[in-house]
């Protein structure tokens, strides 16, 4: 951890983004606490509807409202509670400083516009250059990004790129006015599995040569492997284990993202059977009482059910949200199978 | 489920063959000649505009001056004859002349009522799906309301106010027309906002007008276009009935309802040609005009093929 030194990209601190429906409050992202240092990528990994794209929305200040809404908490951007700032002052940031990709390619870029068009508009807007300026630009990060022909390609539409191609113009439609931090939703999953890896390689070399910071959204452990240094995993709205990349594959101490890894099928194991996490996410309208996970964790008993755990340093630099993690240490170390097999 | 079979069209065929930018007006012209109504109906158009355009070179006679003065009584209610295809009316002025005119005050008045009508749905009905929320509501409501009215009569109650005249017609008739525009535009805007281009618009810090007139407006000029297509027949319709009844146009300006109401007394008398032809004329420029708009809407569907 020798970020630690550092001045701190990013500080989210005790974040909650609640939704107000008329069914009740759903808090999507509820206290949670994580840092991005500059130049590292943070992977953040969890279900769907754990608050994964909530927590990128929020730094975006893209959260929809009414009914959305920051109750609490601060996200600091070098410095500058971002939170507190007006939509006009987080349009200068919004694609500046701060830029998104999402996940589907193939509806992101607008269908009516060319390539050039959409990569200019960016630059136009935050650097102030001419059209012409711009589209010079724009051949430039077509370039970048690894498309042949960007002379060319900046004068097609988007239907006429394959969806490796679309998100490679995204990235460089997102990348056109050098951010700090690019945000990635899921930026790999609507892709075939070897476009995946091209992308992702790209992402990395980008990130090496902008020097920026990437924050990953993804529910993929392969993705997270691959480009994160660091990383958390949601669940129901809350961090429950937070550490580098190489101690979260090597030594997972939360039950949820030990089920995680068991999940995956692995090469270079003789395994029958995958281990399942039985059920479902609980109801954001309904969480239970105590851990959020108690639902389902096969170590859940007593207190679990009663009171809510405190993430916790459970070692140098690895925070886990459980009351019975150092049990679990000890069930691994005996080889038992937590998690029934899959029938 | 429209946007998928889109997308999954567009991407076989960046894979497979190369495509010009202009696929979709060729798409759309090829699915459109298909359409033996829909070219039917174009060419009705078509005529229609270009009789209007053209309506003093096309016919020797003037549309008001009365010939019974200069002629005699020969040319009073002649019935069709080589002189007067369409026959001669009360005061000896040609028929074929008078509607061929007609068809001139109907597009000015269709055009600019459509006009209005666009303006002001494109606006409203932009806001009204884009915030949502209060100024939905209100957008809505005043739609509802609108729309609770008998059109004709809502229309009738603004022109019986003023005074009759070409500016009041097409006024109070785009006031009551611009919400079949605005529901439509609503209702899309309602659905490509939802769409990830219109996130990323705002994840690189566009600005809402931007994007509602620059990133969403362009999506959703289709319907918007069939739309006004149908409507242009329906606001010939309006026009004629507001003249039939006395509100709209008024004589001596050659009007096709105006003609119908004034030769519909002579219709039993056997003098059936100062109402039929102009009849004729509504009939098949209102036909053309919906058949038109019904082969544009299949045409630019990307979903039919």
């Amino acid at each position: 951890m020798a970020n630690k030194n550092k001045e701190k990209l990013v500080d989210v601190k005790n974040l909650k983004t609640y939704f107000y429906t008329e069914e009740g409050v759903v808090k999507a992202v509820d206290g949670i606490d994580f840092e991005i240092y500059p130049g590292e990528t943070l992977g953040i990994v969890g279900e769907s509807g754990c608050g994964k794209s909530v927590t990128s929305l929020s730094i975006m200040g893209l959260v929809e409202s009414p009914p959305g809404k920051i109750a609490e908490g601060e996200i600091l951007f070098e410095g500058i509670d971002l939170t507190k700032l007006s939509q006009a002052e987080m349009r200068k940031i919004r694609g500046n400083e701060i830029s998104m990709i999402f996940q589907e390619p193939m509806t992101s870029l607008n269908p009516v516009y060319t390539i050039g068009d959409q990569i200019s508009e960016a630059i136009i807007i935050h650097k102030g250059l001419s059209k012409k300026e711009a589209m010079k630009e724009s051949v430039e990060m077509l370039k970048k990004v690894g498309i042949p022909l960007p002379e060319q390609r900046i004068n097609e539409y988007p239907h006429q790129l394959s969806g490796g191609m679309r998100q490679r113009v995204m990235i460089a439609m997102a990348l056109s006015c050098d951010p700090k931090l690019l945000i990635a939703d899921e930026p790999t999953t609507a892709l075939d599995v070897t476009i995946q890896a091209q992308i992702l390689e790209l992402m990395n070399s980008l990130k090496a040569s902008y020097g920026m910071s990437i924050m990953m959204i993804t529910h993929d452990l392969g993705v997270i492997a691959e480009i994160s240094d660091r990383v958390a995993v949601m669940y129901a709205g809350k961090i429950v284990e937070y550490t580098d990349v190489n101690t979260l594959f090597a030594d997972p101490k939360h039950p949820y993202t030990w089920g995680l890894m068991n999940s995956i099928p692995k090469l270079d194991r003789d395994v029958n059977r995958l281990q399942a996490i039985p059920g479902i996410v609980p109801n954001p309208l309904n969480f239970p009482d105590g851990c959020k996970f108690n639902t389902r964790c096969p170590l859940a008993e007593g207190k679990c059910f009663t009171d809510e755990p405190k993430i916790v340093d459970a070692a140098e630099g690895h925070k886990v949200r459980c009351w019975r993690y150092k049990d679990l240490e000890e069930m691994k170390k005996q080889n038992v199978k937590i998690y029934e097999e899959q029938r | 489920m429209s946007d998928k079979n889109l997308n999954k069209k567009s991407n076989l065929k960046s894979e497979g063959l190369k495509e010009t930018s202009d696929t979709l007006l060729k798409d759309s012209w090829r699915k459109l000649k298909r359409n033996k109504l829909a070219l039917v109906g174009m060419s009705i158009v078509i005529l229609f505009i270009i009789v209007a355009i053209l309506a003093p070179y096309l016919t020797p006679y003037d549309p008001v001056e009365q010939l019974i003065w200069t002629e005699g009584a020969a040319v009073k209610l002649a019935p069709p004859s080589a002189d007067h295809l369409f026959g001669t009316d009360l005061y000896g002025r040609d028929i074929l002349t008078r509607v061929i005119y007609g068809a001139r005050i109907s597009l000015q008045i269709s055009i600019a009522a459509m006009s209005i009508s666009v303006l002001i749905g494109i606006i409203l009905g932009t806001l009204a799906g884009y915030y949502g929320g209060i100024i939905d509501d209100i957008i809505s409501w005043i739609i509802n309301v609108l729309y609770a009215f008998p059109f004709l009569l809502f229309v009738i109650a603004i022109v019986a106010f003023f005074p009759p005249s070409l500016i009041l017609t097409f006024s109070a008739i785009s006031l009551v027309y611009w919400m079949s525009i605005a529901r439509v535009v609503r209702g899309q805007v309602l659905s490509i906002k939802e769409k990830e281009f219109v996130e990323a618009a705002r994840a690189l810090g566009v600005k809402d007008w931007k994007i509602m007139f620059k990133h969403i407006l362009p999506n959703i000029i289709a319907p918007v276009i069939v739309q006004a297509t149908l409507g242009m027949g329906s606001i010939i319709m309006i026009e004629a009935s507001l003249t039939y009844l006395g509100f709209g146009t008024q004589p001596p300006t050659p009007s096709w309802g105006y003609m119908i109401s004034a030769g519909q007394g002579y219709l039993a008398q056997g003098q059936w040609w100062w109402g039929v032809f102009p009849a004729i004329a509504i009939i098949l420029t209102v036909l053309g005009f919906n058949l038109f708009g019904d082969g544009l809407r299949d045409a630019l569907d990307p979903k039919s093929r």
